[in-house]
């Protein structure tokens, strides 16, 4: 059975819209997920690093030195 | 004409398939990246975190109370003149350690001399040896947030000279202690019960940070 021209061209429309839907999909199910989890990462490694940061500011204290005998 | 029309459409066709593969593959490659990226220095940063923890915990402690003394002071009059009485002390305090002192180092530095005496047990006392009559002389090495907490050490240990050296940031690679004598004066002979405070004046990070200079 042959296709008409006008079959032919939206089975092609249809291929191509198959091909931009499908990489819709993948960025609306894949890649925001994954960015919503990159930015909490993020916002996780930042927090961390402000209180590593500001207990490294602390000082160690002071040097000390004594002796005795026994 | 139509066999061109017909490729023209193909072409279209293809190029999306090509354009979707490409937008997908490139996403899914710098997200990959990214996440693996920054997984692993969530890691690095928790590990620290653990390490610190407890500095950490003491911090926040700290700064609740301060917080919750400074609230007061706004609710009730008479609690103002108490927090501003603890507000630089609680600062302070909130700036070092609290409650920190270890040792870094202990080494023996020479027999002492037994003490004049009959010539007879003079001879009898070995003059190398830690006994009775001489004793073995010591030297420790250690660091403190509170130069108090050195009233507790033995009472043998009655001679202390004291460097003010703070090491900011020196323990990135997890290993606070320093090699003995490294940024410490030459312990010099002192009267015993004599507490030398020794300053050369403020550190490079105490002057970045504004801190008063002084080791209390």
């Amino acid at each position: 059975m042959a296709l008409s021209e006008k079959d032919k061209k939206q089975v092609t429309g249809l291929v191509a819209f198959l091909a931009l839907a499908g990489a819709g999909l993948f960025i609306y199910f894949i890649h925001m997920p994954n960015a919503a989890k990159l930015a909490v990462t993020r916002r996780q490694i930042d927090s961390l690093t402000v209180q590593v940061d500001s207990a490294r500011a602390i000082s160690p204290g002071e040097a000390w030195r004594t002796s005795g005998s026994g | 004409m139509l066999g061109d029309r017909q490729g023209s459409v193909a072409h279209r066709a293809v190029a999306a398939w090509v354009v979707a593969l490409v937008v997908v593959g490139f996403f899914y490659v710098t997200d990959s990246r990214r996440m693996a990226a920054g997984e692993e220095e969530l890691g690095r940063v928790q590990s620290e975190q653990r390490r610190f923890s407890a500095l950490i915990a003491q911090k926040r402690k700290a700064e609740v109370l301060r917080d919750s003394l400074i609230i007061r002071a706004h609710r009730h009059p008479q609690h103002r003149r108490r927090a501003l009485r603890v507000g630089p002390h609680l600062r302070r305090d909130q700036s070092r350690p609290a409650d920190y002192t270890w040792l870094t180092g202990v080494e023996p530095l020479a027999a002492v001399k037994a003490p004049s005496g009959p010539p007879a047990a003079a001879a009898a006392a070995p003059a190398d040896t830690g006994s009775a009559a001489g004793g073995v002389k010591f030297a420790i090495e250690g660091r403190t947030s509170d130069i108090q907490a050195l009233h507790s050490l033995p009472a043998a240990a009655h001679h202390v000279a004291l460097d003010h050296q703070h090491h900011r940031g020196s323990d990135d690679d997890g290993d606070r202690a320093e090699p003995p004598g490294d940024g410490l004066q030459p312990y010099g002979d002192l009267p015993p019960g004599r507490l030398d405070v020794r300053s050369d004046g403020p550190s490079a990070a105490d002057a970045a940070l504004g801190k008063p200079h002084g080791p209390f």
